[in-house]
């Protein structure tokens, strides 16, 4: 999917254009994050749950073509059909195939940010099929044209006086204040929906190789419904969803809500094996990117990524320049990881939206090294960009200026006289520079910094004239 | 090539180091009384719990303010009778207003149940209800998800459909308030006899 190609830093103005609303959107993520620790705390076994999912995943990838092969076989046991997409374009024609073949028109869709990722609901829609999005969060951003800003709460970044104006410009609704008869008209809208939906589309949580079987976990119950309503359910699902055995959702149920909502489970967790009596399941399994990424030595691991949004919640970046500032469809720290990977070059400034606190992967319920990888994304970028010395006239400039400067320096600290009146000089200079290097060609680096009030005199100076006082004193 | 055998080829073609699968033992959580701890947690959930005898289940449930209230009634446990048969299309279920089913089994340390084979038949009604009464005996509680999913064992990929299910249908899509009720039941009341 291809979005405005502003940088990270461009978007983020944009969004802290409005304060109060990006102080809000701090705030209520702060208090996610909050939750979650209450959640945590509760644990002593916190840290073996995170080691034993790290483990799981790290396990499934490495073997990951068999376990692929095991689930298939034991999916279409159950009577699921399973199919395969190398990228988002054949994931799209495979689910439209399935639509146009049964004469389906009206789809109810849960949450999935691959098909957020595929741009399945514009390709649906483009061929006339109408597709709702059921989650309420997910409904609200659909209404407005707008993507999801975060994985797990799509429509954080607005309030309640949007989305008022968004279902009354939209569905017809008359004036409401507050969430609850918002959701409430949400519920009537979407029950007409979900019983007249020929087609229920949903996400995949984790798929068991081992029985074949998918989770899909949500608070609403709109997967639910969607999976049990319409005789036709097509799942769709990022390779990488894979565990081995039924007994590893004991692992990653205990960890995926605490981290998410500092929920201890989401309201629904359904286990699925095979259609629904005299329905259809379609299970459509998507690579799109996602074997090159496992190709990646020092980046794989994010592929044990379980979609909790635990390291968006917590980040001081996302938390001050929501989820849209990022361009992409996973936004956030793990975001930053991913896209640049998938489309190289075409996110640049997001590994350096972040201030490598390492608070992500503090967090992290799999363990991914989210802030070692972003840094290294930034390794990668210099090394592609510079060339080296002997080839680059810019940088045999610089060379000769790091040598005059370091010469300069070397004959200032040989005398302390000089030594004086350069610290004189640079204190004058402070004091007028950052309003000069906030114009210049300095400008990126010190527009968003403060240099600290420097003292009217030196070290030197301030403790003789102390010395003095003391033995002033003292012979008084 | 298909896309199966192209993936399978590419992912095949990689060489990644091994990585032992663990086994899943831990130093897991214990709690003195499951029960009490089974309450906590689904009250945060905003789900209710109800104690009672085995004899005194019936008059438990008949006093629930759902069932009092409720016109429509479906029942699949022999203590409380409802006044509706479970209907063949799952979209009949739309006009519920209470749905008492029985619950396999609860998860003290989250206040989930267990809801599997035994409530295949309305499975589209433990959605479309309005408001979800389950039956629960005390000595079917677990500590954690762990031994749910030990008791589980090969049953959990024999079932066409199972759900932990914690609390009532809930959304905090709009300002992070918390609004019950969002597609699913307004309310979930478990009765957790002895």
């Amino acid at each position: 999917m291809s979005l405005v190609q502003l940088s990270h830093p461009a978007r983020a103005r944009q969004f802290l254009g409005d304060a109060e609303r990006a102080r809000f959107h701090d705030a209520a993520l702060w208090q996610i994050r909050g939750r979650r620790d209450q959640r945590v705390a509760e644990l002593p076994e916190w840290e073996q749950l995170r080691e034993l999912a790290a483990q799981i995943k790290a396990h499934t990838l490495a073997e990951l073509p068999d376990y692929l092969e095991r689930f298939e076989q034991n999916a279409r046991r159950h009577g699921a059909q399973v199919h395969f997409a190398r990228d988002a374009a054949e994931h799209n024609r495979i689910v439209y195939e399935l639509l146009q073949q049964r004469g389906v028109t009206r789809v109810v869709k849960s949450k999935s940010m691959l098909t957020e990722e595929c741009g399945l609901n514009p390709f649906l829609e483009q061929r006339g099929l109408e597709v709702v999005d059921t989650d309420l969060g997910e409904l609200i951003v659909q209404l407005r044209a707008e993507p999801p800003s975060h994985i797990v709460m799509p429509a954080i970044h607005l309030r309640t006086a949007d989305v008022a104006q968004t279902f009354a410009s939209t569905l017809g609704a008359p004036p409401l204040a507050d969430p609850e008869s918002l959701a409430e008209f949400a519920r009537g809208h979407l029950r007409a929906k979900f019983l007249a939906a020929q087609a229920g589309i949903t996400g995949v949580n984790f798929a068991i190789a081992e029985t074949g079987g998918i989770v899909v976990c949500t608070n609403e119950g709109n997967a639910d419904l969607g999976m049990a309503l319409p005789p036709l359910h097509i799942a769709c699902m990022g390779l990488e969803k894979l565990i081995p055995r039924a007994a590893d959702l004991g692992v990653f149920l205990r960890l995926l809500a605490r981290s998410a909502t500092g929920q201890a489970i989401t309201a629904y967790s359904a286990h699925v094996h095979g259609p629904r009596p005299g329905g259809e399941l379609h299970i459509v399994i998507v690579d799109n990117g996602r074997s090159a990424l496992r190709a990646e030595a020092q980046h794989r691991s994010a592929l044990r990524c379980i979609r909790c949004g635990a390291c968006m919640n917590t980040c001081p970046v996302f938390r001050r320049s929501g989820g849209h500032s990022y361009g992409t469809t996973v936004p956030g720290p793990i975001g930053s990881i991913l896209a640049p990977l998938r489309e190289a070059g075409a996110h640049d400034s997001l590994p350096h939206a972040c201030t490598l606190c390492g608070s992500c992967t503090a967090v992290c319920p799999v363990k991914i090294n989210l802030h070692d990888q972003l840094l290294e994304l930034r390794h990668r970028q210099l090394e592609l960009a510079v060339r080296p010395a002997a080839q680059d006239p810019r940088r045999q400039a610089a060379r000769a200026l790091e040598r005059t400067g370091a010469a300069l320096l070397g004959w200032v600290l040989r005398s302390p006289a000089r030594l004086a009146r350069a610290g004189a000089l640079l204190r004058w200079l402070g004091r007028r520079l950052p309003g000069l290097a906030r114009r210049g060609p300095l400008a990126r680096w010190t527009a968003t910094r403060e240099l600290p009030p420097l003292p009217e005199q030196s070290f030197h100076r301030a403790y003789a004239e102390r010395r003095a006082r003391d033995s002033g004193r003292r012979s008084a | 090539m298909s896309a199966r055998a192209e993936i399978l080829a590419a992912l095949r073609a990689q060489s990644l180091a091994p990585a032992p699968l663990p086994a899943l033992s831990g130093d897991w959580i214990a709690y003195p009384d499951l029960p009490e701890q089974f309450e906590r947690a689904l009250g945060r959930a905003a789900g209710s719990l109800v104690r009672a005898t085995r004899a005194g289940l019936s008059a438990a449930l008949a006093a629930l303010p759902a069932v009092q209230q409720g016109q429509r009634r479906c029942s699949l446990v022999p203590e409380l009778r409802g006044n509706q048969d479970p209907p063949g299309e799952p979209q009949a279920f739309r006009d519920l207003d209470v749905l008492i089913v029985p619950a396999e089994f609860g998860v003290a340390e989250s206040g989930a149940v267990w809801l599997g084979e035994r409530v295949a038949a309305v499975r589209a009604g433990l959605f479309l209800t309005q408001h979800l009464v389950l039956v629960l005996a005390r000595e079917n509680l677990v500590a954690h998800l762990h031994q749910a999913y030990e008791r589980l064992g090969a049953s959990a990929g024999r079932t066409g459909y199972g759900c932990f299910m914690c609390g009532p249908s809930k959304t905090a899509d709009i300002e992070q308030a918390l609004v019950v009720g969002a597609h699913g039941p307004r309310s979930l009341a478990v009765v957790l006899w002895e």
